[in-house]
Formats: structure tokens, sequence, C-alpha cells
């Protein structure tokens, strides 16, 4: 028995040091290509004038799609912000999916909106749409909102497919909080490729705590609670580390539900949002790209790292709980539906290395850390702790969280430091030495039981309850 | 495995070794990141006290030099130069705030930024950043030539209008563009690449800021490369280059779609009915994007009547053209009654028929 677990030791062990290594691998390689495409990022953007874009006419035109449901506290001030984009030519799209409070008779009262021809395309099947109003103030003459029957989010963004009016669309959170220029920077990608550009992405950006006025972030501020805190690194390390290098190989799989841009025949052609998972966004780029790929047509994905999108994270454990697992729950589907992509020198970059990654890195790496965990409680119980070697292998992985995270301040510092004040990067470097033993454990577990709802069947979103983002200037 | 003190180490198992080493390696670069954080935010911040005192002394000497008649040029010009142009910081900032005070100002004071220009040795110091080999560095110094209008051997930018990097042939682009006396537009027929459309916007955009006659965009309606000749087709409703209609409708024949996309768009903007009779005789023979773009073109420029000939020519798979055609329709209101045979949820189902009875108006009309 003794020998057994011995060798059961040596496996685990040995098991353990080899996928530690591709882990830290990945993300030196990561951190590596990440800092080239933030260098030439702003190499390139140096001598960039706004002013040609904005008085051009020869602009694409913009559909801004937001979907709400029961948003009536911060609608109207978030459509008022939405309206203020600098942009030449957008059309902000509305679609209330099936609200069971006063949301839209709030955008009714407020925007004087009338109910239009209810004729639009059917290019993906829907729930059915119950009216669509336009604003009869001219000031207002680019919003239109459509109110249609309860989907859920995939299938109000589908909605909103169908009604709007131009060639490019841009989905958003309605609570997000856009820069002023964050359409003209998104698209971009768009205008500055010869290839197909089917989608591009931004940064998405914490603003819990920041001050805000009118819809727009006056002040960058650090949120006060460490949970709020650990999310900004955890942002920092997914998008100016991750999502810049997966640009770098242009083998982005995922481009953020708050704010991404898409090519709308290309999200027609592959069928729109699905609906039947809770990860819409990222399955409806694997989908795209899958295509693409499939009919050999020339195409990128574009990935914009200036801050362009403000988002409220959950300050209260429940909430991260319930996002994460939505989260994990959503990956999985995706690499599911997709699984032929695995590993499949086909699909080139995606096959090879995007969604082997996605597969190692965001699905198993929680559970192989759960199994670690239970692993080392059986030890436990059986005396085999020994603790010089727990002390080590507890101090490999604990150090290199905190590298990564430091790396990703450096990172942020390097490129748009938005924390000015010095007590901000000190109190990040605080989270980042706390974050590994305090808040990782509870997204890891978040992970796991995603993993295990899914296997018991559950779809739900669950509840999302945020505080809002509403003017905040006042409370200086 | 009883592990009491370090001088046992030599004895550990190699996978605690290993660990070991890499935890204090980690440690070591947590460390050095640290310093890196710190020392960045020192440095940037710096710099930025360092650029604000800068700008006060170049915006101090720019605005003497430019409006200060008792001023000494020749000789404060090289003192300036001497005492504070020292690193390639300096120059940076001195050439942005040049290119800040040419902006604001013409005429007389333009020249005299030239004269500054030349004087503090930005000229000689761009000219080297060009002939380098860092594509930010020639981008940087073909900025600042062609804002300022400045000419440089003509050999050194050449070459990077067939550039691999598309920030270098944009400003290469540019350069020419805002440099030339003659033919604004003459690097077109150099370019062996595609426009992109963020190259048309700034091409567009310089063309609007330029001094001299607009050429005539029909030069280039031939090119090999179909984003030219779609550039070309946008710029002649841009410029109200009426003399080229003829062009643009010949252009409906064209073999690429998205040039005829683009002359169908510039033929509705700019209003010519005559266009209607080709654009109907095409549509059943365009692509469904050309198609809408017909029926859209119709209904600014067209009839009820123009319309209703192409209703023939829409079938019934074409669900989404038929939106379209029920859109314009009720534009033009009680000429087309297409309300009372068409059911919007079944627009398909109830085509058809409704094709039919369209028809039929039509030959009675």
């Amino acid at each position: 028995m003794s020998i057994g677990i011995q060798e059961i030791i040596q496996l685990f062990s040995i098991l353990f040091l080899v996928y530690g290594l591709i882990i830290i691998s990945g993300y030196i390689f990561s951190a590596f290509f990440s800092i080239i495409e933030i260098r030439d990022y702003k190499r390139k953007n140096n001598f960039q004038d706004e002013v040609a874009l904005l008085q051009s006419a020869n602009l694409p035109s913009i559909s801004v799609l937001a979907p709400a449901y029961n948003e009536e506290a911060n609608v109207v001030e978030n459509i008022r912000s939405l309206l203020t984009l600098n942009y030449p030519s957008f059309e902000i799209v509305i679609i209330n999916d099936g609200s069971k409070d006063g949301s839209l008779q709030k955008m009714i009262d407020t925007f004087q909106l009338e109910p239009e021809e209810l004729v639009h395309y059917h290019h993906i099947p829907t729930k059915k749409v119950r009216g669509i109003y336009k604003s009869k103030i001219k000031a207002y003459r680019n919003l239109r909102v459509i109110d249609k029957e309860n989907g859920g989010k995939a299938d109000a963004l589908n909605t909103g497919i169908n009604c709007c009016n131009h060639d490019l669309i841009c989905c958003i959170d309605v609570d997000c909080i856009l820069e002023r220029n964050a359409l003209l920077k998104l698209i971009r990608p768009f205008l500055n490729d010869t290839r197909r550009v089917i989608a591009s992405g931004g940064i998405i950006r914490v603003a819990n705590n920041c001050v805000i006025e009118d819809g727009r972030i006056l002040e960058v501020r650090l949120p006060g609670t460490f949970i709020a805190r650990a999310q900004i690194l955890e942002y920092f390390r997914a998008f100016l580390m991750g999502r810049m290098a997966w640009s770098r190989v242009d083998g982005l799989l995922l481009i953020s539900g708050a704010f991404g841009m898409f090519d709308k025949k290309t999200v027609i052609e592959a069928g729109g949002y699905d609906h039947t998972t809770v990860g819409e966004d990222m399955e409806l780029l694997v989908r795209m790209r899958r295509i693409m790929r499939e009919q050999n047509i020339p195409y990128t994905v574009g990935f914009v790292p200036d801050p362009l999108c403000w988002t409220e994270v959950p300050e209260n454990k429940q909430i991260l709980m319930r996002q994460r697992n939505r989260w994990a729950r959503g990956t999985i589907e995706t690499l599911m539906k997709h699984k032929k992509m695995l590993f499949n020198p086909k699909y080139g970059v995606l096959g090879l290395l995007s969604t082997p990654y996605w597969m190692f890195f965001e699905w198993l790496a929680p559970i192989f850390e759960f199994i670690g965990i239970l692993f080392f409680i059986i030890l436990i119980l059986f005396g085999k702790v020994n603790l010089t070697v727990f002390s080590i292998f507890f101090l490999v992985i604990y150090s290199f969280s905190v590298l990564f995270s430091i790396t990703a301040i450096y990172f942020e510092e390097y490129s748009f430091q938005q924390y000015k004040k010095p007590k901000y990067m000190f109190q990040l470097m605080r989270t980042a030495l706390l974050e590994p033993l305090l808040y990782h454990p509870i997204v890891m577990w978040a992970a796991v039981k995603g993993n295990i709802d899914l296997l018991r069947g559950k779809k739900s979103w669950g509840q999302m309850t945020r505080t809002g983002l509403g003017n905040s200037a006042t409370k200086k | 495995m009883q592990l009491n003190s370090l001088k046992e180490l030599e004895n550990w198992p190699y996978i605690l070794k290993v660990n070991l080493t890499l935890s204090i390696s980690f440690l070591i670069l947590t460390l050095l990141f640290i310093a890196l954080v710190l020392v960045l935010r020192i440095v940037k911040n710096r710099r930025e006290a360092y650029r604000i005192k800068f700008d006060v002394k170049l915006i101090d000497f720019y605005n003497h030099f430019l409006f200060d008649e008792d001023f000494e040029k020749a000789s404060q010009l090289g003192d300036f130069k001497f005492r504070h142009l020292k690193t390639s910081f300096d120059h940076k900032l001195a050439i942005k705030q040049t290119l800040i005070f040419d902006e604001n100002l013409k005429g007389e004071s333009s020249e005299a930024i030239k004269e500054l220009f030349y004087g503090l040795g930005l000229y000689a110091f761009l000219l080297k950043d060009l002939k380098k080999k860092a594509w930010f560095k020639q981008v940087r110094a073909l900025y600042a030539f062609s804002k300022l209008g400045i000419s440089v051997p003509q050999e050194l930018v050449a070459p990077l209008i067939k550039s691999k990097k598309v920030e270098l042939r944009q400003q290469a682009m540019l350069y020419f563009l805002n440099t030339s006396k003659e033919n604004p537009l003459g690097f077109l027929d150099d370019l062996d690449q595609e426009l992109t459309l963020w190259q048309q916007v700034f091409i567009e955009n310089s063309l609007k800021n330029f001094d001299l006659e607009v050429p005539d965009f029909a030069r280039w309606f031939n090119h090999e490369k179909s984003s030219v000749v779609v550039f070309c087709i946008k710029m002649v409703v841009s410029f109200n280059q009426f003399q080229n209609i003829p062009l643009l409708i010949e252009a409906l024949d064209h073999t690429e779609a998205a040039v005829r996309a683009q002359a169908i768009n510039s033929l509705k903007i700019m209003e010519v009915p005559d266009a209607l009779q080709l654009m109907s005789a095409n549509f059943p023979f365009e692509t469904p994007a050309n198609k809408r773009a017909i029926l859209y073109a119709i209904e600014r420029i067209g009839t009820a009547k123009d319309l209703r000939t192409l209703v023939g020519c829409i079938s019934k798979e074409e669900e989404n053209l038929q939106i379209d055609y029920y859109k314009i329709a009720s534009s033009f209101e009680d000429e087309i009654p297409v309300q009372k045979l068409i059911d919007l949820d079944t627009i398909t189902e109830d085509w058809e028929e409704y094709k039919d009875y369209s028809l039929r108006l039509l030959q009675g009309a």
C-alpha cells in the first residue's frame, strides 16, 4: 500500500510538473506576443488623425445593437450616452427583450417614440417583433427601439440584426459606458485591411468606483473592494496579455459580448447568435471563423487595445460565481459544438493553437486544479504530506501567479496607464499578492460548478444584479 | 523523504529541485517586474514634466521667432539649437510643436515655420530617420514632411509607395499628394496594391485641403486595382465632376461588382435619372447587394413605374429583395398598393400573386 501511494505521488508530481510547464510556456509566449503587438499598435497609431475620419462622408455606417431587459432604472441615461458617440453615420437600435418593467414606456415617453412600419428582414429566425419605434424628434432620428417577445440576449441581438439598416453592426451591453471615439477606433480594422474583416473587438475596462457623469468616465479610480480589484488584474491579464497575443497570431476566439463589431453579412451567413448556448458571443465568433475557413475565404479578426468600453463587474461573491459559472458553461458548450476544430490542422492556428489553448487553459485548468486539491486532501488523510514538498509546490504556483499579475500591471503601465495615482499602482500590486489566495479559489470553484451544472443540464444565465453606473461626479 | 535541512538539498528528488529553481526564478522575475513598473512610472512622469517645460520654451521661442520683429533670428536659431536640442526626444518635441504651429498659421508665417524647421536641424533629423530601416521612423518622417509640404529626394520616397507595411504606403501616398505641384494623385499610377478604405478616407481629406486644382478622376477609371476605380468614382461625387457622368454610366457594366455598386451609388447621389434605364436592364443579372442598391436608387431618382418594371425580376426566393421592394413601394404611397396584398410575416408566399397583379397594372398603365 505504501509503495502504491508513493508511486501515485510520483506520477501525479510528474503530471503536475508537465502540465505546469505547458501552462507556464503558454503564458510566457502570450506575454511575448502581447508586448510586440502593443508596441506595434502604439507605433501605428502615433500619427492617426481622427478629424479626417469624422469629416468623411465615405465611412461605412454602423448599427449599434443594444439588447435591454428590465433596464428601466438606467436605460434612458444609457441611450443618451450612446447618442453622443462620435461617428459620422450610425443608428442606435435598442431591443427591448420583453421587459417586465416599464423600460419601453420610459423610452417612449422620454424620446417621444412613435410606431413605424413593422417591416423587417427575416435573415435569422427570432421571437415575434411586437413593434418598431422611431422618435418624432429630429435630434433622436438615429434611434430605433424594437419591442419583441422575450427570448434572451442572443435572440434579441438576432432581432436587431434583422431590423437594422447598416452593414456593420456593433453589439454592446446597454449598461456599458463607451468612450466617445469608441466606434471610430473599433472600425479601424475594417478600414485598414485588404482582406475581409469579419469582426473586431476592444478591451473591456472596469468602471466600478470611477467618476462618471452623463455616461462618461471623468476619472478612473480603483474600486474599493478587493473582489473588484482582483477582476481588474484578471481583465489586464485577459485583454492586455491574452487577447493581444491571440490577435498577433490571428487566433482570437472571443470578442466580448459587451462590445464588439461584426460584418453583418458574415454574421447572417453564419446563422446569427445561437440562443441555445450561454456563451453566445464566443460561439458566434468561432462559428464565423470556422465557416470562413471551410469556405477558404481570406479573412481576419481585428482587435483594438485602446480602453473603449467600461463595464461594472460584480462586487458580490455570489454574483461573481454565477457569472463565472456561466462563462465556464459557455466555453464548454462552444468547444463541444466545434470539437471538429480541435487539433485539426485544416483550421490552422484555430485548430492547432486557439481551441487547444481554450480547452487546456480555460476549460480543464480549473478541473485539474480542483483534482489537485482533492489529491492534496487525500494525502493529508493518509498522513503523506511532507511540509517541505508541499511548500515548494505551493511556492512555485504562487510565485508564478504573482509574476503573471505583476507582468500584466507592467503591460498596463507600458500601454495605457489608466490608473494615474501611484497609490493605485501599489494597491494593485498588493491585490496581485493576495489574489491567488483569496480570489482565485472562488473563480476556480465557480468554473468547476459550471462543469457540474452543465452535466446536470442547466441552461439558464442566472440572475445578474448590477448596482448601476449612474452619475457619480457628485459623490466625489 | 524526511528533509530537514538545506544540506540535504542535493539528495532531493529532481522534481523538487526543478520546482525550487522555478520558484526562485519567478520570485526574482516578480521583483524585476515590480522594479520595471516603478522605473517606468518614474520615467514617464519625468518625461511628461520635461515635456511640459520644454514645450513652454519651444512655444516662447517660436512666438519670438515668428512675431517679434526685433528678434535676431539667425543667431538665436543657432543658439537655441545648440543649447536645447540635444536629444532625440528634444527633436521629436520640436517637430511636434512645429506641426502644431504650421497647422494654425498660414501665409508668411508658414514660410517662417519652414525656416525654423530647417534652422533647428529638424529636416536633417527626419531625413536621417527616413533613411533608416525602422518603418515607424520612416512613417514619422514622412508624416512631418507631408504635413509641412516639404520635399525630400524622390528616390527616398518612391519605393515606399510599394512597401509591404500599410502605414508606410499610406504616408508615402499622402506625402506625394501634399507636396505635389500639379498631379496630386500621380502616385496612383504606380500603385500595385489595393487601396484600403482607411487610405481612401485620408487621401480624400488631403484632397479637400489641396490648394491647387483637383485632378480629373476619370483618368483612373481603368486602373487595374478595382479599389482605385471605386475610390475615383466616389471622388467624382465628392468633387462634383458632373462631366464624368457618362463614364459613370459606363461603369454600370464594369466586370467588378464593387465598381458597379459604387457607380450605382454615385449616380444615385448625383441624381442622374438617365442611368436608370441601364440599371434596370442590368437588374436581373446583378448581385443581390447591387439589386438592392438599384432599388434604392429608384426610390431616390426614379418613379413608381420604374420600380414596378422590376417586380417581375424579383423571384419568390428573394425574400430580402421583396422586403426592400415593399419598403420602397411604400414610399411611393398610393401608386403601388402593396400593403393590401402582402402579409409581412409571410411575404414570400404572397409574392407570385402580387407580382402578377403588379405586372397587370403595369400593362394597363
